[in-house]
């Protein structure tokens, strides 16, 4: 889970995060000048800048034959700067890094056989959801291993859920079953309340700014790890919706427990890899060459992966 | 975010409560549906793709705009238009080819 914190380029206050064509793009600081060092690939000196100034753009390398296939190849690129009013090849715009969390990371739940299966029976995972580690390691681009993961897995997933389903013939109806749910579901305590909202803005607050999650450091892990588990107790403890918000309430419990899973993992991997950059640990440990897996609700655990290991992610 | 639902234009087929990956829609009363909870929008556009009298649009901004705007000022139906959705068009997608991007080999097929 580590590898769970891609940030891509967008124009400032805006959503769409395509950033092959911003390898035509020059950045630039407030001033005018040439933000030396920030690309597309090199977006770490972006975020370093972003934390003190604000960051301009333009996509100045691109000649007339390129840009005009650039509108065919991604018209969802020039959809925001069309309804801006801007034209990004010749004007400059301010850009943001926007988290994408495990949809370009590389994290998710653990996939534990060919079928997309994983280590509770009966569920299978796909798409962003699933971990990519074992496709393509700690970095990943946008298309071949997120937009070609989501089918290939999805079919797989598909067929594996359904061939369980129909292994379990007549019974499917009629099998006893208990909710397992705890967090955002059954809380413990004894005055329950529909936080989701203030759940969400704490786990946003510690997994957002980039002087956390992007430009790591345990100096500044370890405090954020320790606000999400406060948050954890608490959601435990009290968190529960109704209606159409129980699942809103669901998923705020499950962002908390992602992040808990990846800064528990970004602390155990004490080397710079992949996205996952480490400003005390700035070089890459030969001897940190395996995968990390991790799991747990209210203990968290992380270890290198081993066969006989069953984990919830990685 | 969305901001318009144009009354004069919908057929309250519902498709774009249907393809909502948050939710965002209602189906109000006489089928046009309601922007029930704008800030759970995520920009996607998926609404405005799927909505096939161009009755929907979603401004560029990911956050509500302080006023909004009037329906004779957007391009209802650009979208649509830029990638070739709608009965009658090519599909942008026969036309995604290219350019080759700085420093790399051949043609970018997205």
């Amino acid at each position: 889970m580590e590898f769970s914190n891609a940030y891509a380029i967008a124009p400032e206050f805006t959503s769409v995060t395509k950033t092959a064509f911003y390898s035509f793009a020059t950045f630039y600081h407030e001033d005018g000048t040439v933000l030396q060092g920030a690309g597309s690939h090199s977006r770490s000196v972006i975020a370093r800048a972003l934390l003190k100034e604000r960051v301009f753009c333009r996509l100045d390398l691109a000649d007339a034959g390129a840009r005009a296939a650039m509108r065919l190849a991604q018209p969802n690129f020039f959809l925001t700067f069309d309804r801006l009013g801007v034209d990004p090849f010749t004007q400059l715009f301010p850009i943001t890094l926007l988290a994408e969390g495990t949809v370009r990371g590389t994290g998710g739940v653990r996939v534990a056989g060919d079928d997309c299966s994983t280590s509770v029976p009966g569920l299978y995972a796909a798409g962003d959801a699933a971990t990519r580690e074992p496709i393509c390691g700690g970095f990943t681009g946008g298309g071949s291993h997120n937009a070609a993961w989501a089918m290939s897995s999805g079919t797989w997933a598909g067929v594996g859920a359904a061939r369980h389903a129909r292994s379990l013939g007549g019974r499917a109806a009629s099998r006893t079953v208990r909710g397992a749910g705890g967090a955002g579901l059954r809380p413990t305590g004894t005055s329950p309340a529909d936080t989701h909202r203030e759940i969400v803005a704490a786990v946003q607050a510690e997994v957002l700014p980039y002087d956390k999650n992007y430009l790591r450091h345990g100096d500044r892990l370890r405090p954020a790890l320790a606000a999400l588990d406060g948050v954890w107790a608490e959601a435990r403890r009290s968190l529960r919706a109704d209606g159409a918000d129980v699942i809103r309430a669901r998923s705020a419990a499950a962002m908390v427990a992602h992040a808990r899973w990846m800064y528990n993992a970004a602390l155990a991997r004490t080397e710079t890899r992949g996205m996952h950059k480490r400003e005390d640990f700035p070089s890459q440990d030969p001897a940190q060459h395996h995968r990390l897996l991790t799991g747990g609700l209210d203990e968290v655990w992380t270890a290198p992966e081993a066969p006989a290991t069953v984990a919830v992610a990685s | 975010m969305i901001e318009i639902v144009s009354r004069e234009r919908c057929v309250a087929c519902d498709k774009c409560v249907e393809v909502c990956p948050t939710d965002v829609f209602r189906r109000g009363e006489d089928g046009i549906p309601v922007i029930a909870r704008q800030s759970d929008c995520q920009t996607c556009f998926m609404c405005e793709a799927y909505c096939p009298v161009d009755a929907l649009f979603v401004a560029p901004q990911a956050h509500p705009l302080p006023e909004r705007p009037d329906e004779a000022d957007v391009p209802l139906g650009s979208y649509r238009r830029q990638i070739g959705w709608g009965h009658g068009r090519k599909p942008g997608a026969l036309l995604a080819i290219g350019p080759a991007l700085p420093g790399s080999n051949g043609p970018l097929i997205s």
